[in-house]
């Protein structure tokens, strides 16, 4: 009789356990489709959702308006320019090419918050994760995957606050450029040896490598970021990212490829998916409107983003990197020339060309750039085509962003021997490797003008070049539709809503 | 006669968390009974507005400098000052079409001086003013919510209009205007199309 009491207690007990909370309908069920950070992270289930969410936040890097523009657009090897009706946007793009933005400007916002919103969900998941005694890795990795949210702050703004805890900082006041400098490289180097070294396990995560591999970004740049050289330093963990299980791809642009998470040069990427990490839309961005045929685009482009005619012409014709003019079926850094559907042969035009367009209507991209505004010609520029666009791609893309790759360090080596000692022969030997890829013959000798123009047909549209010019100490110079400009406009204002709920933070000199 | 009383008591306990549960049920139910149409989104934009029609618009409004382009080029951005959002902010919206026709609207609002240290700016700030501002834009009432796992979350419906307001994280709170007529016929109609492809017809 016990035993039946007991049996029906534990019925009422479970009838109130399945049927209250069914009493949430389905029509109601159905409405939350979203989690709530409040009671978050109490699961083992939920702590991994947010250890994957710390990473897929970073799918704001190759976004428009966003990390990947802030660092192209002022460069010179992309610009925005205004096309008649189109992409004026406030003059943003126009200012930002020439270096003459204002704490007001959107991009600079986005890119705060895009950094910031990284740093504060792991600021949360460490102390949770640190609270649950999890294993030293996983915090590491965290703590790694901060300091690259940290390392771009750094190099976008240079003085920001360092924020590494979920309370305790209540309006903070700027830290240093080397104050934020010193944090990264501590956080790098205190916690990269303990990630693991298995790559094939680690994709589109901090491995060690990649952790190595930050650093040595942060170290060759030291000049710049802590007014002190540390080449060694750079050098040593270059050598750590060489020791790892890495190859230059045969194809350069295998590494572009839409399935390029195969590729063995990528050291570190940004994963991106059609349907599940959305936001790199580089098609888009560049092609024009009429593009569309040539690849089947399931959308429309916005014809924005070109090469400069110089930067265009820094390749030589033979360069393998350099992509051939109205020939879409060969793979290039550049879309130029007479464009065509994607049969190869029907040729593609634009029926709103200007009046003025030498070229007419026969859509053809031309390397020249009219002017930058108000009136560039709709087919004025070279387009980026380094990334693959596949037939009936949507505006997402699947390919990967690769952020660091073997090319890359290898470049980064000869730049960090070079500067040690300027005749060293490795160093001309890896510079020649990487051109000789390209089917270019080698360099008799490095300095730094063919050094940084090497890294720039490398490099280009994977946002580099503002790191690079600034290093070597052009970013200041006049280019195409850019008068020269002062050494404060190497960092960004701080943005303007930032200041105005927080009257401890300082603005950047010069804005 | 304990015994009974305690079932009673139990019974009543769960009858009511029924009733007030199935609120929203009953809410939609009696709203779309009326058979009043509310299809005014924002900035003149409504449900059953065609793309072209939809994109043409924010053209105009964005060479009037009333709206432009938000981040990533993928939505339209409209600034808020602060006496409507109490801080400036900003509602980013883009339609989703169903038959090239507006069906529903996601519009999400931020501060624009969102920062990790303040709460200030925060989406827990932000989600009343967000609740307070739609009401003054459109009238009604929100009911709240709350799920044992994901948080809350606030729901008004008006005739075929309903609007559902929640967190979407700790910068961010979304408002997604649904047309509900033609969200069950678009669930008709995929669910025909997810069969129709299991079969192979």
């Amino acid at each position: 009789m016990k035993k039946l009491y007991f049996l029906t207690k534990i019925l009422a007990a479970a009838l109130f356990l399945v049927v209250l909370p069914q009493s949430c309908t389905d029509l109601e069920e159905e409405l939350f489709d979203s989690v709530s950070q409040d009671n978050f992270f109490q699961t083992d289930d939920e702590l991994r959702a947010g250890f994957a969410e710390a990473y897929a936040r970073l799918r704001s890097f190759a976004n428009h308006g966003n990390y990947f523009s802030i660092q192209e657009v002022p460069s010179d090897e992309a610009m925005i320019p205004q096309r008649g009706g189109d992409w004026f946007d406030g003059g943003l793009w126009l200012r930002v090419h020439r270096h003459e933005q204002n704490a007001n400007e959107s991009v600079i916002n986005n890119v705060w918050n895009f950094a910031y919103g990284g740093i504060n969900l792991i600021n949360l998941l460490v102390e949770t994760f640190e609270a649950n005694e999890a294993d030293a890795a996983t915090v590491s990795e965290l703590k790694v995957l901060r300091a690259f949210y940290y390392f771009m702050l750094l190099d976008v703004f240079g003085n920001v606050p360092i924020v590494d805890a979920t309370t305790g900082f209540d309006k903070p006041a700027n830290n240093t450029r080397l104050e934020v400098y010193e944090f990264v490289v501590r956080e790098l180097t205190e916690n990269v040896p303990n990630l693991s070294r298995n790559v094939g396990a680690m994709y589109g995560r901090f491995h060690y490598y990649a952790g190595q591999a930050l650093l040595a970004k942060v170290y060759i740049n030291a000049e710049v970021y802590a007014g002190k050289t540390e080449w060694v330093n750079a050098e040593a963990a270059i050598d750590e990212v060489m020791s790892g299980p890495f190859s230059l791809e045969d194809d350069y642009f295998t590494n572009f490829n839409a399935d390029n998470d195969g590729s063995n040069e990528i050291i570190f990427g940004i994963p991106y998916d059609r349907v599940n990490l959305q936001g790199f839309n580089l098609p888009q961005m560049t092609l024009h409107y009429s593009s569309q045929s040539t690849f089947n685009l399931e959308q429309q482009p916005w014809n924005g983003y070109c090469t400069l005619q110089e930067f265009y012409n820094s390749y030589d014709d033979a360069d393998g990197r350099k992509g051939i003019s109205g020939d879409q079926k060969t793979r290039g850094n550049f879309i130029v020339g007479p464009q065509f559907a994607s049969d190869g042969t029907t040729r593609l035009e634009d029926a709103g060309a200007e009046a003025g367009d030498p070229d007419g209507t026969p859509l053809t991209f031309t390397p020249e750039i009219n002017e930058h505004f108000p009136n560039a010609l709709r087919q004025a520029g070279a387009r980026i085509g380094k990334y693959e666009f596949l037939d009936g791609a949507t505006p997402e893309l699947d390919n990967d962003f690769p952020v660091f790759r073997l090319a890359d360090l290898m470049l980064m080596k000869a730049e960090v021997r070079w500067r040690q000692s300027a005749g060293d022969a490795s160093a001309l030997q890896l510079v020649n490797q990487i051109r000789a890829r390209a089917g270019m013959p080698g360099f008799d000798a490095l300095n730094a003008e063919n050094l940084l123009a090497e890294r720039g047909r490398e490099m280009f549209a994977e946002t580099w070049r503002r790191n690079d010019l600034i290093r070597f100490g052009v970013f200041g110079e006049a280019w195409d539709f850019k008068p020269a400009s002062t050494a404060d406009k190497e960092i960004f204002p701080l943005p303007q809503p930032q200041l105005d709920v927080n009257d401890n933070l300082q603005q950047n000199p010069g804005y | 006669m304990k015994k009974l009383f305690l079932w009673s008591v139990a019974f009543f306990m769960v009858l009511q968390a029924c009733t007030l549960d199935s609120e929203y049920d009953r809410l939609v139910k009696r709203e779309m009974a009326t058979g009043e149409r509310y299809d005014s989104l924002i900035l003149g934009t409504y449900f059953g507005m065609e793309a072209e029609a939809f994109y043409d618009h924010c053209w105009e409004l964005n060479k009037k400098k009333i709206v432009k382009e938000g981040p990533g080029n993928s939505s339209v951005e409209y600034r808020l000052d602060d006496g409507e959002l109490n801080l400036e902010g900003a509602v980013y919206f883009y339609p989703r079409f169903y038959e090239r026709k507006i069906y529903e609207m996601p519009m999400v609002f931020t501060y624009n001086g969102w920062a990790p240290w303040n709460k200030q700016v925060s989406s827990d700030s932000l989600l009343p003013n967000v609740l307070h501002l739609l009401e003054n834009w459109y009238g009604g009432e929100f009911i709240k919510l709350e799920h044992p796992k994901k948080g809350e979350l606030y729901v008004q419906v008006q005739g075929n209009r309903r609007i559902k307001v929640g967190k979407k994280d700790e910068r961010q709170v979304v408002a997604e205007f649904t047309d509900l007529t033609q969200e069950a016929e678009k669930k008709a109609a995929d669910a025909k199309k997810s069969e129709q492809e299991e079969t192979g017809d």
